[in-house]
């Protein structure tokens, strides 16, 4: 027998609490100042290619790195679908991003998360919609690579593109990922890497090799945005001041 | 070509071995080798081929082959 869903009040409770989160991380983001973007000349390509890609940062830097691809994916008119567990948390998740137009599956992590990644599957390879992932969630441990983003590149025929950002002595929140905050108006660096395709013949047994491989670029991903933003703060910023 | 037997071929395929070594008990992972990258291959592979979508919720409770067939078997083509 399935689990009983939530109740009418907590879906209520939960609704106003998603409408009342998700306009404060707006506001909030409106308040950062991109100071540098460094990289971002393969991501543009391969937008304007318009083929599906899938979105790869540490899961604790889901905040800017998800109000940057936001912008910068809607002003292309590019779908953008995520994953959100079944738990009440994911429930959050996922009436906040279908309010920012993300497509969003729901999905159980048991055996590894199969039936979750299924559904990213069907979203990249059939609908054509990229696809957002943090290759060491949903749990963690923090900074270490899973193999799923891999095995859904190498199944899609999809390129990984990997990102990350820096922020002025940001707050960290004590999650297991330790979710980063920048604080209210202050500036942030983002850094994109270039796409990684994942041969269609990758042996298995290759995978965690190339997870770890993926993980060693997002961590220079972050040194190369936490360089941006100190090189932005001497007044040599690699691209003009934005906002995320 | 019945679904029963495309599964077996897709099962075959996945894991190495022939056809006529599954079993409905032969499990997935301890018997066949299929972990989750395969599993992952091989459910992609039978929604493929025989126009279906396997359901979250079965997904989960897939242990062995006579699982499978039995989860196949209980969907509508889409």
């Amino acid at each position: 027998m399935p689990p009983a869903g939530p109740g009418p009040w907590v879906k209520r409770l939960m609704a106003v609490a998603a409408f009342l989160l998700l306009r404060l991380m707006l506001v909030w983001g409106r308040t950062l100042r991109v100071a540098a973007v460094v990289g971002a000349e393969p991501l543009e390509r391969l937008i304007a290619s318009g083929e599906p890609a899938l979105f790869a940062f540490w899961h604790n830097r889901l905040y800017v790195c998800g109000l940057y691809l936001r912008r910068l994916l809607r002003e292309r008119g590019v779908k953008l679908a995520t994953l959100a567990s079944l738990s009440r948390d994911g429930e959050l998740v996922t009436r906040m991003a279908l309010a920012e137009g993300f497509e969003v599956v729901r999905g159980s992590t048991s055996r590894g998360g199969l039936g979750g990644l299924l559904q990213l599957y069907r979203k990249l390879a059939r609908d054509r919609v990229s696809v957002i992932t943090a290759p060491d969630g949903p749990r963690g441990p923090a900074y270490r690579a899973q193999p799923g983003t891999l095995m859904l590149a190498r199944l899609a025929g999809a390129p990984i593109v990997p990102l990350a950002f820096a922020a002025e002595r940001p707050w960290r929140l004590r999650s297991w990922d330790r979710l980063i905050l920048p604080r209210p108006f202050s500036r942030v660096a983002i850094a994109v890497g270039e796409p990684l395709a994942v041969a269609a013949d990758l042996p298995d047994d290759e995978l965690a090799a190339e997870a770890e491989r993926l993980g060693r670029r997002l961590d220079a991903l972050v040194e190369a945005a936490e360089g941006a933003l100190l090189r932005a703060g001497r007044g040599d910023a690699t691209a003009p001041p934005d906002r995320p | 070509m019945d679904r029963k037997r495309i599964v077996l071929e897709v099962v075959a395929e996945v894991s190495g071995k022939k056809v006529e070594e599954l079993e409905a008990a032969s499990e997935l992972v301890a018997h066949l080798g299929i972990d989750s990258p395969k599993a992952l291959q091989l459910l992609v592979e039978l929604e493929d081929r025989l126009e279906i979508e396997i359901d979250d919720s079965e997904v989960a409770k897939l242990a062995t082959v006579g699982d499978l067939l039995a989860a196949v078997e209980r969907l509508p083509a889409s």
